[in-house]
């Protein structure tokens, strides 16, 4: 038992540095491509625009039932002034950028994977190489750079909604007072606070398309069944360790910064 | 003595336990086009991405013009001098015929959008492709795509084409099409073809030479007028196999 323990130890180690080489290797190519910023801008609506929107209806709900489950916790000790503080400490500090990651990675990460490995499997990765093309280079490096630049945007954005959500139920439907709801967010949240959840989400965001992108990438190594089910297997596993990964590094992160 | 351009010897190549080539010698005249005959499974397309540099042999040297290949790594210097037209194209399929005719040009060489839209349109004017240039892989037909993928093939003017199963899944009518266009443009463009085929006996009448891959290595090398392999040789038996025997002298 232990040994299999340290073998699967080991395996996850040895995954995480050819991961972490694939993505340096994917950032390495891009910088030695041509047309970068019209790849960037692909990618960045891959990535970004495209997300948008489910990051502005997460986040809504998000704030609204935050709104509604933190006011009756707060009501029961009277404080439910401090309403706003609960919302946006909660949403800036941690569910802001988790939640916009794990959406982020079930919108494009999954359809970033299953694309990369329908390109291995149908040759054109082969083909880039073959054109002298670095297919990382080409493919994933664009993708990673709008990773960097889109998570703290979508994180910001992810937090402002989330905010607002909650001053609707605890403000408009609740009666908590508005300009005690806005006046305790403003006078709560200091900028260590917003640099701790914009490190998240650089982190999150160079993870989770790192583990996306390398899953589809190698769909014909990594995969247990050739073909379709590779590409189904890959884009799974994509999903799931992102997510996990998204969960470990917040601990990690977490317990660095306070 | 034809002028040897493509040199390959002692390449080996395994994969775990299996041992798909086990030292192959082969001399690939210029301007030639030399088809790989051999059993589904044997190594044929192994030895065409080796010396396309998508696999890394474990041993061996390969020579082009009397200069080794690097084949420290994968991909990279090997792409202008090489071009690869894979067995199922590998044509992009959000991108356009044109589009995909051009992307080597854009992306690998310093070549202005003008220059590259210029030859991408002489291109496939050359490949009869112009009424289809706005048209994507999905809407073409299995000859029309052959024809891109021959196109992107040859826009970086490539010294040698490696082709492997051009045919693939074609009707025999359109197979003699692929074939003819293959000749043809070797002619036009002056490249080296090396081509992995089970079509035979229809790809020996545009073949120079023939070389057999059997067990890891080439068992046969010559022009298919000299396949008289003797009646009880496993060669006679491939060829009895793949049907040959009926139109040959075997």
């Amino acid at each position: 038992m232990i040994r299999t323990l340290g073998r699967s130890a080991l395996t996850v180690v040895f995954e995480l540095g050819e991961m972490s080489l694939f993505g340096l290797g994917a950032l390495r190519g891009f910088v030695g491509q041509r047309h970068r910023l019209a790849k960037l801008i692909l990618a960045i609506h891959e990535i970004g625009v495209r997300c948008l929107p489910i990051v502005l209806t997460v986040g809504l709900f998000t704030g609204l039932v935050m709104g509604l489950q933190l006011y009756y916790t707060l009501v029961k000790f009277g404080a439910e002034s401090a309403l706003g503080t609960a919302v946006a400490l909660s949403l800036i500090r941690e569910l802001g950028p988790v939640l916009t990651a794990l959406m982020v990675v079930g919108q494009a990460g999954s359809a970033m994977s299953s694309e990369l490995g329908i390109q291995r499997n149908d040759e054109q990765i082969d083909a880039l190489q073959t054109m002298s093309i670095d297919p990382k280079g080409y493919l994933v490096g664009p993708r990673l750079v709008a990773a960097v630049l889109c998570f703290p945007i979508l994180t910001a954005i992810f937090d402002l909604i989330g905010i607002f959500g909650g001053y609707l139920t605890g403000s408009v439907l609740l009666n908590v007072d508005a300009g005690v709801y806005w006046n305790r967010v403003y006078e709560s949240v200091t900028f260590g606070d917003v640099r701790g959840g914009f490190i998240k989400a650089l982190v999150f965001g160079l993870l989770t398309i790192s583990i996306c992108a390398y899953r589809g990438f190698n769909t014909h190594r990594k995969a247990s069944f050739p073909g379709v089910r590779g590409v189904s297997e890959s884009a799974t596993r994509a999903v799931v360790w992102s997510s996990v990964g998204v969960l470990a590094a917040d601990y990690l992160i977490t317990s660095f910064l306070l | 003595m034809d002028d040897v351009f493509l040199k390959i010897r002692g390449l080996k190549k395994h994969f775990g336990e299996n041992r798909v080539l086990d030292g192959i010698d082969l001399d690939v005249a210029r301007a030639s086009v030399t088809t790989i005959i051999g059993k589904s499974g044997i190594g044929k397309s192994v030895l065409l991405k080796c010396i396309a540099n998508l696999l890394a042999p474990d041993a061996g040297v390969i020579e082009l013009d009397g200069k080794a290949i690097a084949q420290t790594r994968r991909g990279g210097d090997a792409g202008v001098t090489f071009s690869y037209m894979f067995q199922n194209n590998a044509l992009f399929d959000s991108m356009t015929a044109a589009e995909n005719v051009a992307l080597p040009l854009l992306e690998a060489t310093s070549l202005n959008r003008a220059e590259i839209k210029a030859q991408v349109d002489a291109m496939l004017a050359h490949l009869e492709l112009t009424d289809s240039a706005a048209r994507y892989p999905g809407e073409l037909s299995g000859g029309m795509k052959k024809r891109v993928a021959l196109a992107r093939a040859l826009i970086t003017k490539p010294q040698v084409v490696l082709f492997d199963e051009p045919t693939t899944g074609l009707d025999p009518e359109r197979k003699f099409g692929v074939f003819e266009m293959i000749a043809d443009y070797r002619a036009r463009f002056d490249f080296t073809a090396l081509l992995v085929s089970h079509d035979i006996p229809e790809v020996f009448e545009i073949s120079d030479k023939v070389a057999w891959l059997d067990e890891g290595i080439i068992k046969f090398f010559g022009p298919s007028s000299e396949l008289n392999a003797d009646a009880e040789s496993a060669l006679a038996g491939f060829l009895n196999k793949a049907n040959y025997g009926r139109k040959s002298k075997v």
